[in-house]
């Protein structure tokens, strides 16, 4: 494993909002191998979520140090754009809704730009159904405008309808369990591990355990407070569940004295 | 966008699209606005005394009023630096290229959904195309349509004398991709359009009666089917000249040498010493175009060693074949003063002379049997030299077949091109010529089996023509007692009435459907057909007409205002001014005082005019002002939809376009007004629009403003009369420095009127959207419903939107909806999108047509297509 190019390395990242003074991200490092499947976990507030916008590239937030390599490659110059199409892909934890733009239409655009070819409609909307399909998706969404009146499990199965259609190398999950019900969570879960292959690498980010439960990680980290303090399986995830993230807290403030 | 048009904007387009278009002026008023000038104006126009004072009387109305106070800052409006009329020149001849290219852009937003809507909808209109390969005759050459230039000459038909005429060609139009079908007739193939008009021979019999009639009219190919009869030219007019030939010197520069250093000889002594006589023509002739017809047949020029250069003109012609050496010999000593002497080879005859070889490289015939083809200057020449390069053809490479069982030519060639001009050549000379087809054959080759591909065609019936200058014709041939003549009916009813020595009819023997290819029209002058591949096809004018006259028929007025004011007289007084009287607001007196062009349309009750009416308007001249004043008039039960599109070359100051549109709409009539409203960014675009809808009647405004610095637009609709309906929507986008202050009005007068405002606005860069509406419903307007929709996007933290919706409500039982929205495009919205790949603009254009998709669903299919290309472009180069 160890000889490949890691997918994502992160280095020593500080992170914050343009107008601020305090940082979020305090020196984030991280490494991902092609096939693995990280869980990053970690108390509200701790910068997960930040993590997951500045890697797919948000313009709101400011680098002020550190890198993020992409297949070895610096990607902190990219629009999140070019990111996309060089294989980085985000799941959204609050989807944005596109009023009077059709599943179809966008996702024919994204796809087009992803794999740099033409697809002519018919073409794409077979593609697409069986996309919906494998998240249990009605084939009447392709015609429903993007996230408009969706509820929040929709939305979140949209997420991994894209993640599924786009086949990127890198997928961050960012908190898509959240507001899914345990069906719904199942349903995403599955099309989550449908996807898992030696070449694809995930980094999935929840405040709880419980999708850990059916995507199985390689490896677990803990964040406080902009970095990860601590990293091991998915032994460490259950001991988290059990024990609460003030237990973390604690055995920080005790290393720290 | 539109790199293939070419096309001409002259008179005739005032008249078919209602341009406006001219930039010589011929008469011009002064600068600024007196009564001297109004005087002058109407004086120009010729008109009633009635007209006259109308527009003196809102001259004094238009001084009088203030100034609205009101709406989008108007003040650096000079109304005494504007000139308020320009009288159009009577030039002709303005080609595509000098149409600037704001025009072409518009011209285009406004033709590419005309033949989307044929393609959608699959209805015939004004619209007919060839594919970009057809060959049209063409004086002096057989052209591909494509290549066509305006002001060159092609052969068309006089229907009055059923002869074959040259014409002009005002313009050739780009088409785009469409379907194409392939159509076969007495050995004739063109690819047109479905819906390209032919000239078919009709026979209808009415029942009752023994015999039936003939008649010959324009049918569109997709009223045609296979057996039907259309009109093919049987040969053009014997009207060529020779062809002046390239020169060629005698003469050859020697370099040399010698102890002193490099010298240059010249010698008129290049010839071989036995041809002392050699000379080149100046010009073609009868021998020389056999000689070109057996060169292309089975000739050759070949070098004497390794890349030097061609001196030999090598021609296959066997030892046994002694009559076709006798001829090429004979032909050569005509010609060239050139003896040919022949030698041992038993195959092949060689000409040894360079300049000989020379003429035949510069005639563009140095190519081997694949590659060869036929100078276009041979169209152009007499029929006779036209006739001796096919027997020289014939006579190299063909088979004379001349026996109680056949009476043909074949003629076989690996080169499809070259058949296919020698088709049409023998077309024009109205040979008869079968069509094209392609046969197989093996040959074994040192144990090496390669299968080819041949092609062939056959000449048939009478060709006779041919004898004096084919020997293998003139060795064979037997006259017959009958020939197809194509003048006659299947029936076998001579159609004398409609055929010439030109002109015949033919039966269609297949249409096949063949895919989407790049098509194009020309136009002709004067009699709007043209031949091409043989047969007689229609220009788009004529269609125009035919279909102009289908209405007329009906009396569908189409004409422009100044038109109306002097032949419709009566019915123009009638209504001018009634619904927007000039007194009504500042702007339409102005318009009322210095009004000009404009359309008069009016639909008699009960007739469907089911193709938009289309009106295009432009501001000429620096300053000028553009004052069109339309009246539109739907009696009872009538349905019309007009489209004006708008705009204006960029000038550095102010123009102005003030234009005042009424419309009628009686009871049951139903009018849609679409404009796509694309004025430069300099020019105060103060529009007054306003209907009357009477009893269940429908109006319906379509307004679309992308253009101008401020657009002042409110249409309305007065509901006169129960169950009367008025819709408007309005989109407006905004760009920098741009204010569009529109909306609509909506006035319920009547008990149990309907109505419906939508109005989307978009505000990008400091760009302003305002929506201003008025919805009023009069006393005794009961059961009178209204919904009010106004949705405003931004998308730039310095683009305005503001909404002004005025109600009056009058009556207690009414239904009246308001609702307006502001969005803005969001930060976290364009990521969410980029995240997936797109671009930034991108985004931001989907967002927008995202926006928009309400009103385009709304809108039929052509005018969507064409709203989001207009946001599109508007989008273009939106982010940084």
């Amino acid at each position: 494993m160890t000889e490949k190019t890691p997918i994502l390395e992160v280095k020593n990242l500080w992170v914050k909002l343009p107008d601020e003074e305090d940082y979020i991200l305090r020196g984030m490092d991280l490494t991902i191998y092609p096939g693995e499947v990280h869980a990053l976990m970690g108390p509200n507030g701790s910068g997960k979520s930040t993590l997951a916008k500045v890697l797919a590239g948000h313009p709101g937030y400011e680098v002020v140090d550190g890198e993020i390599l992409f297949k070895g490659e610096n990607i902190l110059e990219m629009e999140p754009d070019e990111r996309a199409r060089a294989g980085l892909f985000l799941a959204f934890q609050y989807p944005m809704e596109v009023p009077g733009v059709t599943i179809a239409n966008f996702m024919r655009l994204a796809y087009q730009r992803r794999f740099d070819k033409e697809v002519k409609y018919g073409d794409f909307y077979k593609i697409l159904l069986q996309h919906l399909k494998k998240l249990e998706m009605d084939a009447s969404f392709a015609a429903r405008p993007v996230n408009e009146g969706f509820s929040g499990g929709e939305k979140k199965r949209f997420e991994i309808v894209q993640l599924s259609l786009l086949e990127p190398q890198l997928a961050v999950l960012d908190e898509t369990d959240s507001g899914l019900d345990i069906d719904a969570l199942k349903v995403v879960s599955n099309g989550v591990n449908l996807m898992r292959s030696p070449e694809r690498s995930f980094l999935v980010i929840t405040h709880y355990q419980r999708i850990l439960n059916y995507i199985t990680p390689d490896y677990v980290h803990v964040m406080v407070e902009g970095r990860v303090v601590r990293s091991g399986d998915a032994e460490l995830a259950q001991q988290l569940e059990e024990k609460g993230y003030d237990w973390i807290r604690g055995e920080l403030a005790a290393a720290n004295t | 966008m539109a790199e293939h048009d070419i096309l001409n904007l002259d008179q005739d387009y005032v008249q078919k699209y209602g341009f406006y278009d001219s930039i010589e002026p011929v008469f011009q008023t002064e600068r600024g606005l007196t009564r001297r000038v109004v005087e002058e104006i109407s004086y120009q126009k010729s008109e009633p005394k009635w007209m006259r004072d109308f527009r003196l009387q809102a001259y004094e109305i238009f001084m009088a009023k203030p100034m609205p106070t009101w709406g989008p800052d108007l003040s650096r409006l000079n109304f005494d630096e504007i000139v308020y009329y320009i009288k159009p020149t009577e030039r002709q001849g303005r080609t595509w290229d000098e149409v600037p290219e704001d025009i072409k852009r518009t011209f285009d937003r406004l033709g590419i959904p005309e033949w989307e809507r044929k393609f959608l909808a699959g209805v015939g209109a004004q619209y007919d195309c060839l594919t970009a390969d057809t060959v049209v005759f063409a004086e002096a050459s057989a052209v591909p349509i494509a290549e066509i230039q305006p002001g060159q000459y092609v052969y068309s038909l006089d229907p009055e004398t059923r002869r074959i005429i040259k014409q002009r060609v005002r313009g050739v139009m780009y088409k785009g991709k469409l379907p194409v079908f392939e159509v076969k007739v007495a050995g004739r193939t063109i690819k047109a359009t479905y819906n390209h008009p032919f000239l078919a021979v009709v026979y209808q019999k009415e029942e009752g009666r023994h015999r039936g009639k003939f008649s010959v009219e324009w049918r569109y190919l997709s009223d045609l089917q296979t057996g039907d009869y259309i009109a093919i030219a049987k040969q053009l007019p014997d009207d060529g000249i020779p062809y002046r030939l390239p020169e060629i010197p005698l003469t050859k520069t020697y370099k040399g040498r010698n102890q002193f250093g490099e010298f240059t000889v010249q010698t008129d002594r290049l010839h071989t010493r036995q041809q002392t006589t050699l000379r080149i023509p100046e010009y073609s002739s009868e021998p020389l175009m056999w000689l070109i017809g057996a060169y292309l047949g089975d000739g050759y020029l070949r070098n004497k060693r390794k890349n030097a250069p061609k001196t030999i003109v090598e021609f296959a012609f066997p030892q046994s074949d002694d009559q076709g050496r006798a001829r090429l010999a004979e032909a050569f000593q005509e010609v060239f003063g050139y003896t040919v002497r022949f030698e041992k080879d038993p195959y092949r005859v060689r000409i040894h002379s360079a300049p000989i070889a020379r003429l035949f490289e510069a005639l563009g015939l140095d190519a081997h049997a694949k590659t060869k083809n036929l100078p276009r200057w041979v169209f152009s020449l007499p029929r006779s030299q036209k006739l001796a390069l096919i027997a020289g053809y014939i006579d190299a490479d063909g088979t004379v077949r001349c026996s109680e069982k056949h009476n043909d030519i074949l003629l076989t060639s690996v080169n499809r091109t070259l058949l296919e001009d020698i088709h049409r050549l023998a077309l024009s000379c109205g040979l008869r010529v079968t069509h094209i087809w392609d046969l197989q054959s093996q040959m074994t080759y040192k144990g090496l089996t390669v299968q080819r591909t041949y092609h062939r065609l056959m000449i048939t019936g009478d060709f006779e023509a041919l004898v004096p200058y084919s020997v293998k014709v003139a060795r064979g041939w037997l006259p017959r007692q009958y020939y197809q003549r194509y003048n006659s009916y299947r029936n076998g009813s001579p159609l004398d009435a409609y055929t010439s020595e030109h002109i015949g009819f033919a039966p269609i023997e297949s249409i096949t459907y063949l895919g989407v290819e790049d098509t194009y029209d020309i136009e002709v002058e004067g009699v709007h057909n043209f031949i091409a591949e043989g047969i007689v096809v229609h220009n788009s004018e004529v269609v125009y007409h035919s279909l102009a006259k289908q209405w007329e028929e009906k009396g569908v007025i189409f004409v422009d205002t100044d038109t109306a004011v002097r032949e419709y007289p009566d019915i123009v007084q009638e209504y001018f001014g009634t619904v927007i009287p000039p007194n009504d607001n500042k702007f339409a007196a102005l318009n009322s005082a210095v009004w000009s062009g404009g359309s008069f349309v009016y639909v008699p009750a009960g007739v469907h005019v089911d193709i938009p009416l289309q009106a295009y308007f432009r501001i000429n001249a620096k300053n000028a002002g553009q004052f069109e004043r339309t009246l539109i008039i739907a009696e009872e039960g009538a349905f019309v939809h007009y489209v004006e599109g708008c705009t204006a070359p960029v000038y550095a100051e102010e123009a102005l376009h003030s234009a005042v549109v009424e419309i009628i709409v009686k009871p049951g009539a139903r009018v849609r007004y679409t404009t796509i409203q694309n004025w430069s960014r300099d020019v105060y675009n103060l529009v007054t629009k306003r209907a009357v809808a009477y009893r269940d009647a429908v109006m319906e405004w379509v307004d679309g403003n992308i253009g101008s610095r401020v657009t002042q637009k409110y249409p309305s609709v007065y509901l006169m009369e129960p169950g009367a309906r008025g819709e408007i929507l309005s989109v407006a986008f905004a760009g920098d420095g741009q204010h569009q202050d529109t909306g609509g009005k909506v006035i319920h007068a009547a008990p149990y009127t309907s109505s419906r405002i939508t109005s989307k606005s978009i505000s990008k860069g400091t760009g302003r959207a305002s929506y201003r509406g008025l919805v009023q419903v009069l006393e005794g307007a009961h059961h009178s419903k209204c919904n009010v929709e106004c949705d405003a996007l931004l998308l730039d933290e310095d683009a305005k939107t503001d909404t002004y919706p005025y109600i009056e409500i009058n009556e207690k039982e009414v239904t009246i909806g308001h609702e307006a929205r502001v969005s803005k495009v969001s930060e976290e919205q364009l990521f969410y999108l980029q995240s997936r790949g797109l671009k930034k603009d991108e985004a931001l254009t989907l967002i927008v047509s995202g926006f928009i998709e309400p009103l385009a669903k709304s809108l039929p299919m052509e005018y969507a297509v064409e709203l989001n290309r207009l946001i599109e472009l508007e989008m273009e180069g939106s982010v940084g």
